[in-house]
Formats: C-alpha cells, structure tokens, sequence
C-alpha cells in the first residue's frame, strides 16, 4: 500500500469501518492517517494489528480525547504511561489531545467540555500540559473544541486563551476549522477574526469536519461532508498552513475509503491553487 | 468561583439536564438555547455515546431485547454506573449482572450470560494473538509423565446453564427470532483466537471442566483423575488433538517427580 499523492499533506482518520479494505493495502489518495489514541492504548488485539499494518506504509498522528488536560485534580499518570508505550510503539509524528476537560477520576463524561478563559484555568492547563509534556518527551498539539455553553466569568476570548496557553507552554495548536465554524455560528464572533487572531507559527496541524444543523444551533458531529464555510476558511488560510498536515474527520456516518478520498482531493487541490495564487500575484 | 467547583456545577447539571440557579448564576448559553436547552445537549450526547458503547459491545442482548427496552435498561445502567475507565470500550463490565438483578430484565433468564459471552467476545478482539507451540514440540512433551499447560493469553472456556451461542449467532437477523431458539439446555464453548481470528467451539461439559481446571494451573494427571472413570484413551487423545488443532498452548511445564 502506498499514498499516491504525497505532494502535500492531507491524511484522514483511521476508522474500524475501513479495516478490511485498508488491509488490503490499496494505493490511496491519503498521506497520512491520524489513529485515535484511547482505541490503541489498552489494545494488543485487531485495532493495534491494523494499526501497525497502517504504520509500515504511512505516518500515524495519535490523536486523544481522554487526556482531561484542563483537570484541576491532575493528569492520571496510567494513561500516560499507557500513552507513552504506544508512542514508542508506533512512533508518531504528532501527539495531540483537546483544550477541554472531560470529567473526574472517577467519572468521565467522555465529552470534550469547555473551559472558563480565565487565569484559573491557564494555571491547571500550564501544570498539566508541563508534566504531560516532560512525560512524554515531546510537546503536545491541543485543539480549540467546539462549545455550546460559555462562562460568564470570562476574563478573555478564546482565541487569545488558546494563543496564551500556547505561549506559557510551548504546546502547539491543533486548528479545527469545523469547531471554529461551529463557535461562530453557535457563540457569534467573526471566524476571521478568530484565525486572525492565533498565532499561525505555533498551528502544527490543521482539522476539517461536518457539523450537523439543528436549526437553533450546529452540533459538532463530524457526521457529514466538510461543508462550503470551512473550504472557505481554509481556502482563506491555506498560505499559511500548506506545509502543514490537514486532516479530513469523520466520526459518524462514515462513508466509503473512497468518498473521503474525494475530500482529500479537494483539500490538495486547495493547497495547490493557493501557490498558483501566489505566483500570479509575484508575476504581477 | 475555582475551577474544580465550575467543573462540578456543569457536571450537575449536565447530568440533570437543567439549569439550577448557580448555574445560571455563571454560565450562558448559545445563541437562541436557554441554559437548559444547551444543557440538554450536552446531556443527550453523554446518554448517546454511553448507550452506544454498550450497544456496540452487547449487540446480541440488544437484540434480544429490542430497541426500546434495551435503551431503557442501558440509560438506568448508565444513571447507576459511571464510567471510570479513559477508554469507552471498556464501559460496560458489569453490565451482565445489572441485567440479572433489573425488574425489567431478570425475567428473561438468559440474558446475563448472553451478555457474559458478549464481554468475553469484546475481550477476545482487544487480545494479542499470541504463537502457540509447535505441534512437534507439544507431541514431544506429551510423553513426560506429568506436566501443565500454560495457555495462550486469547483463550477462555465458557458455561452456561443456557444454549446462548445459537442466540449471538442470530444477533443480526429480525427481531424477536431468539423466540424460536432452542436456548433451554447447557453449553459448553471454547472461545479462542488463532492467526488473528476470533473462533468459537461448543465442547462437551467434561472437556470444559479438564479444560478450565487445566487452565487454572492444574497439573494434567490431577485433573483427568478427576474425570478417570468417564475418559478413554482415545477420549483424552482427541481432547489433546483439540487443543493442538486450536493452537491454544503456548508452552508445556513438564513436572519432576
């Protein structure tokens, strides 16, 4: 099995529906795969098998959501034991989790909750993220999650939360277009003025999904096609992060190995109007 | 207010579905939501994904059970037994005697094993395939006078006072099926994973009895002395082709006089 297009990076989401045809090793579209890391941890059975045959052909991202990063009863240091046996198992090239919390010790919620933009919350995040970080050796890419309440004590946006966090320590951004489309839509901020306002240099990997809409308000889903509005905010930042992996998610409803090749395409093809773009505008 | 008493006062409220006044107090909603309305959401997602890490492990109890009870009996599951575990796929492992001991379930007398066997199925797939000893070498060992077996870690032995294999098999087909199952008897299942592949093989009640005796660390003479007047030669001889047609044994610990 081999990635037919390697020029620019856009990988998709390693998901048990496309075991039996990945494990036949086709010739894809997809340069990447990012693995979700909680399937793989307590796993020596299929879904580690199939990551590993995954592994001899393309890079993996491990991607987490149980990692509780904005827990203020601290990091659980079995998952990270549990997490760092699978780096040195599979070798990543990215290791990346979410700004949120997701529960206690002895409850998880299993939700990517949000947090208060306070200086409160920086604190637990910049001692989490510090040890997590000195534990697994590496730095960590968080991801902006999509919301649908807010605190009212609020002390600044969240764009400039994540870009502080980011700042204090030295962890990279996961950019979720999708989320930040869905946080504009459901909170009403401008999704310009949110990328305008993130620190591109510390984005080290690019997400892109579908929401569902309720009418009232999107749901982060990941269930549905990357819909127009976030082709365009990549459209508008693909300069900006065409070095970088993008990624193309589906979680529900997931389609045909094919169907999101389609996306990767288009995803590749963006990136590659954005340097004819820019030739264009040096020719001038 | 902290950040843990913030964390708690959503968590309340999350599970409740409401909005009490200190939540009010400091959390506001989306858009055109009242506070309760996003925290239905929230909610909803947590029943959502809970009830679907059950129904993707104990798919043949759903199916028994239908969609609306099971979704009944897994949201008073998930209301009494919070998930602890980094993993959902994990969730669930008490699930079996919740069914037992539910008004709603323990009618149906099977259903507690159904579910064990679903569990010990889920188990199996996150299992390591491990290399079974050559058959030569078992053949060899075989001749030792007394010996135990140590068995791959992808192996388990099954009973039930039920026939519930026939019902796991037929998960998939319409509805309320299992009615015409014949579930009434025992059964006896080896349940074992060879090159990466899960098998399931009924076996008589003394071949799971040696072989769960074997599998707790029993020595090969204890326990088919325990058995010694229902074994023949050739009894024994096709248990120990069984197991090595299974690659179930992983090594052979001859025992010195």
């Amino acid at each position: 099995m081999r990635a037919s297009s390697l020029s620019h990076k856009v990988g998709v989401g390693l998901r048990s529906p496309h075991y039996p045809y990945l494990e036949q090793r086709p010739s894809t579209e997809v340069a990447w795969f990012e693995a979700l890391t909680e399937s793989y941890l307590n796993s020596r059975g299929r879904p580690l098998e199939m990551l590993q045959v995954i592994r001899q052909d393309y890079p993996v991202a491990l991607h987490g959501v149980s990692m509780n990063i904005g827990s203020p009863e601290g990091l659980r240091l079995d998952y990270l034991q549990k997490l760092r046996d699978l780096i040195d198992r599979v070798e990543p090239f990215i290791v990346s989790d979410h700004l949120c919390w997701t529960g206690s010790a002895e409850f998880n919620l299993h939700d990517l909750l949000p947090l208060p933009f306070t200086e409160d919350s920086m604190e637990t995040l910049v001692h989490n993220i510090d040890l997590a970080q000195d534990f697994l050796r590496r730095p960590l890419v968080l991801e902006n999650v999509s919301t649908y309440i807010s605190y009212r004590n609020n002390e600044m946006s969240e764009w400039d939360f994540i870009s502080e966090v980011s700042r204090r320590t030295g962890c990279h951004i996961l950019l979720d277009l999708n989320n930040i489309y869905v946080n504009s839509s459901n909170h009403g901020f401008d999704p310009h003025y949110f990328l305008n306002h993130i620190p591109m240099e510390r984005v080290a990997q690019v997400h892109m999904a579908g929401p569902t809409d309720y009418g009232d308000f999107l749901f982060d889903t990941h269930s549905s096609d990357v819909p127009e509005p976030v082709w365009q905010l990549f459209k508008l930042i693909a300069p900006k992060v065409r070095h970088l992996p993008i990624l193309i998610e589906r979680d529900e409803k997931i389609p045909e190995f094919r169907e999101l090749e389609v996306e990767v395409m288009k995803a590749v093809s963006i990136l590659e109007s954005s340097y004819e773009a820019e030739r264009s505008a040096e020719s001038v | 207010m902290k950040l843990n008493e913030a964390q708690n006062l959503f968590k309340k409220n999350l599970l409740s579905a409401q909005a009490d006044p200190q939540a009010l107090e400091s959390l506001k909603p989306i858009g055109k939501l009242s506070l309760e309305q996003a925290f239905e959401v929230y909610h909803r997602g947590y029943f959502a994904r809970m009830t679907e890490a059950l129904s993707s492990t104990f798919h043949a109890v759903r199916w028994v059970l239908g969609e609306e009870l099971f979704r009944h009996v897994a949201r008073r599951y998930i209301e009494a037994q919070p998930s602890i575990s980094y993993d959902l796929s994990d969730y669930g492992e008490t699930f079996p005697d919740f069914l037992k001991n539910t008004q709603a379930t323990k009618g149906i007398v099977f259903l507690c094993d159904l579910a064990r066997l679903e569990w010990t199925l889920k188990n199996m797939y996150y299992a390591a395939a491990s290399e079974p000893l050559p058959v030569e070498r078992i053949r060899e060992l075989l001749h030792s006078e007394d010996f135990k077996i140590q068995f791959i870690e992808a192996f388990e032995v099954f009973e039930s006072p039920y026939a519930i294999y026939d019902i796991w098999i037929r998960r998939k087909e319409p509805p309320y099926q299992f009615e015409d199952i014949n579930w009434n008897h025992p059964e006896s299942l080896m349940i074992y994973k060879k090159q990466n592949k899960i098998y399931v093989q009924r076996i008589d009640a003394i071949e799971a009895q040696i072989l769960s005796e074997l599998k707790e660390g029993s020595a090969v003479a204890s326990a088919l002395a325990d058995f010694s007047s229902l074994l023949t030669p050739d009894k024994i001889a096709q248990l120990f082709q069984m197991m090595m047609r299974a690659g179930i044994i992983e090594d052979i610990i001859v025992l010195e006089n």
